[in-house]
Order: C-alpha cells, then sequence, then structure tokens
C-alpha cells in the first residue's frame, strides 16, 4: 500500500513537472526517515512572491502542524547552505517536503497560488505533508 | 496574474502553456527593469519605424537563441543541478555591472576601446544606425538575467515541459517571442508617436542624440538598479 501511494504520487507529477518532482530512490543517512521536513530555498535577492511563498508555507505549516513538521529557510548565497543544498539537489529557489528519502517538490504550485490563491496553497501544502505522513 | 494562472492550470497545449509563462515573465517586475532598458535600445533609430519593429524582431532572436540554447543543453542531460543553478545564482549578479558599464561607454565616460564593445558603443555619437547584432546580442545578455521569479518560471515550469521529448525543443522559442512581443510592442508605439511629432527631419536627428543619452543614463540607472538589489 505505501509503495502504491508513493507511486500514485509519484505518477501525478511525473508528466507535468518531470524533472523536479522526482523521489529520490537512494537512501539518505543524514535525515531521520520519519519525520517531515519542509525546506524553502532562496537567494539574497527576493521577489515579491518568492517571500509570500515563504512566509505562507511558513504559517500554513505551523498551523496545521505545530511542531509535527519542522520549517526551515535556507539562503543558498550563504556557504553554509553548499551542504543541504547539494544532499537535497536544491539548484535554484524550491519548496520542497522531505521525508528521509521522498521529496516532493512544490515550488511551481508555490509561485502560481501562493499571492492569488492562498487558499488553495495551503490546500496542497495540507494534501503533500498528509501523504508524506502517512507513509 | 490570476488570468494567466487560469490559463496555465487549464492548458493542454504545451506551446499555450509556454506563451503564457512569457508573457507572466515580462510583466513580472524585475525583468521589466531590463525591459524598459530594452525598449529605450530597441527605439534608438527613432526616426525609422520599421528599423525599430527590426531591431525589436532581432532582439527577440537573441532571447530565443538564449533560452533555447539552456533548454537545449539541459536536453542533452547535463546535470541540471550545477547549470541551471549557475544561472539562478549569477544571472541577476552580472547584469547590473554589465548595464552600467554599457552605459558608461555609450556616453563616453569611459574610453577604452574593447573589440566587442566597440560594436555596442562607438556609433552612439554619430548618427549612422548601429548593427543590427547589437540588438541580437542585447537580446541574448538579457535572457541571461534571470531573476527569482523568472527563474522558476523558466527552470520550473518551462524546462521540464520542453526537455520531456524531442518535439518540445520549440517552447523556448515562443516563450522567448512572448518575452519579446511587449518590448516589440512599445519601441514601436513610442517610436510611432515621437516620429509623428516631429514633423521637420532636422529636429526629429536633434532629438535622436538627446534620445541616445537618454538611453544611456537609462542603462546605468537600471544597472545601478540591479546592482543595489543584489548586492546592497
Amino acid at each position: 500500500m505505501k509503495s502504491f501511494r508513493l507511486l500514485i504520487l509519484a505518477a501525478l507529477f511525473i508528466p507535468i513537472f518531470a524533472c523536479n518532482a522526482q523521489t529520490e530512490n537512494t537512501a539518505n543517512p543524514s535525515t531521520s526517515t520519519d519525520k517531515v521536513e519542509a525546506y524553502y530555498f532562496h537567494f539574497n535577492s527576493r521577489c515579491v512572491t518568492c517571500l509570500a511563498v515563504e512566509s505562507e508555507a511558513k504559517t500554513n505549516i505551523e498551523s496545521l502542524y505545530g511542531g509535527k513538521v519542522s520549517f526551515q529557510a535556507i539562503n543558498l548565497d550563504d556557504e553554509s547552505s553548499k551542504a543541504i543544498a547539494e544532499e537535497l539537489k536544491v539548484s535554484g529557489q524550491s519548496l520542497l517536503i522531505v521525508k528521509g528519502a521522498t521529496k516532493i517538490n512544490i515550488t511551481n504550485e508555490g509561485f502560481m497560488y501562493a499571492r492569488t490563491n492562498p487558499e488553495k496553497f495551503k490546500s496542497i501544502i495540507k494534501n503533500k505533508v498528509d501523504g508524506l505522513l502517512e507513509l | 496574474m490570476d488570468f494567466f494562472n487560469g490559463i496555465l492550470e487549464n492548458s493542454s497545449m504545451p506551446w499555450l502553456s509556454a506563451l503564457v509563462l512569457g508573457l507572466m515573465t515580462a510583466i513580472s517586475p524585475c525583468p521589466l527593469a531590463t525591459n524598459i532598458t530594452a525598449v529605450g535600445f530597441i527605439s534608438k533609430d527613432i526616426d525609422d519605424r520599421k528599423r525599430v519593429f527590426l531591431n525589436g524582431v532581432l532582439y527577440t532572436l537573441g532571447r530565443a537563441i538564449t533560452y533555447t540554447a539552456i533548454a537545449f543543453i539541459l536536453y542533452l542531460g547535463v546535470d541540471q543541478f550545477k547549470f541551471s543553478g549557475f544561472f539562478q545564482r549569477y544571472g541577476e549578479k552580472i547584469i547590473g555591472p554589465v548595464l552600467l558599464i554599457i552605459g558608461l561607454f555609450m556616453l563616453d565616460v569611459i574610453k577604452i576601446k574593447f573589440p566587442g564593445m566597440e560594436r555596442l558603443t562607438t556609433k552612439m555619437q554619430s548618427k549612422t544606425t548601429w548593427g543590427k547584432f547589437d540588438a541580437v546580442l542585447l537580446g541574448m545578455v538579457f535572457a541571461m538575467a534571470f531573476c527569482p521569479y523568472s527563474g522558476v518560471l523558466y527552470f520550473g515550469m518551462l524546462i521540464p515541459l520542453t526537455v520531456a521529448s524531442a518535439s518540445g525543443l520549440y517552447l523556448p522559442i515562443v516563450f522567448a517571442l512572448a518575452t519579446g512581443i511587449p518590448v516589440i510592442l512599445f519601441a514601436w508605439l513610442l517610436a510611432y508617436s515621437i516620429g509623428s511629432i516631429g514633423g521637420v527631419y532636422n529636429k526629429v536627428k536633434y532629438f535622436e542624440i538627446w534620445f541616445r543619452r537618454f538611453i544611456s543614463i537609462l542603462f546605468i540607472i537600471v544597472g545601478i538598479y540591479y546592482i543595489i538589489r543584489v548586492y546592497v
């Protein structure tokens, strides 16, 4: 059942965002496998939408899950971000939800809805995080 | 933007998605600054409307070359992590200084002659028309200036559509067209309105010299804007 869900989830994304929403198969020793974590990666210069994506994601995750799901904003222009960016294969601005080796990329959804339709963005976050929590 | 989002959500036609993504890129605030500079640059031959239109098309061609080249390299399977990371990280950081330097050259503040730079600058003071290649070059450079928002639109949404199959490689051209259309339109409108005001030929010529100086200053201002955005 678990792998089925994973497959469905992957199948939903692969045709639309082929490169973005790949499920990583390699095991990841440094992140714990049972915790769901959200990451927002950005650069020094930030646009209005970028800021909205971060703040909406942060607020939604905190209000929906409290401490159960962590949220971290990481500046890719900081040297210290290099390790985690390489580990998660992040090349630019991204909003990722990670659980162990499973990685869901909702950057595009964030940029489309964070400003214009925050409710929809919230439901997407909830949908994805719930899916991961059940894994 | 709501309107564009609606089209994107419901579009099953890749070319329409590419078109909408291009328009969204063109009107988002950060690329808008380069677009204003481009409008100025394209309409520099203000007394010749056909030439302004041609410049606009060439500028768009330049953008198409860059967008297609990046997509093609990614299609060939280069490490996306490093390659697209490079553009998103440095694109916006390079454009500020580049605009500033071009502006200073055009104003003749800096007088060193670089072989490449000469094309863009020496003809500024003389009234001969600029080389066609300049507009293409400007389009190529400006396309590389990915802002945070346009970076996501291009690398996050357009590239996945494009690299999915070889037949998708025309999509960056549609995208480039859409980013160029507003620029062509405004440049042409500008040329049309100003060109019809200055009835006397000599007045237009006089105006043209000042207009070109104004464009140089525009390059410098927009360049400083980007430098402040990224570095301060």
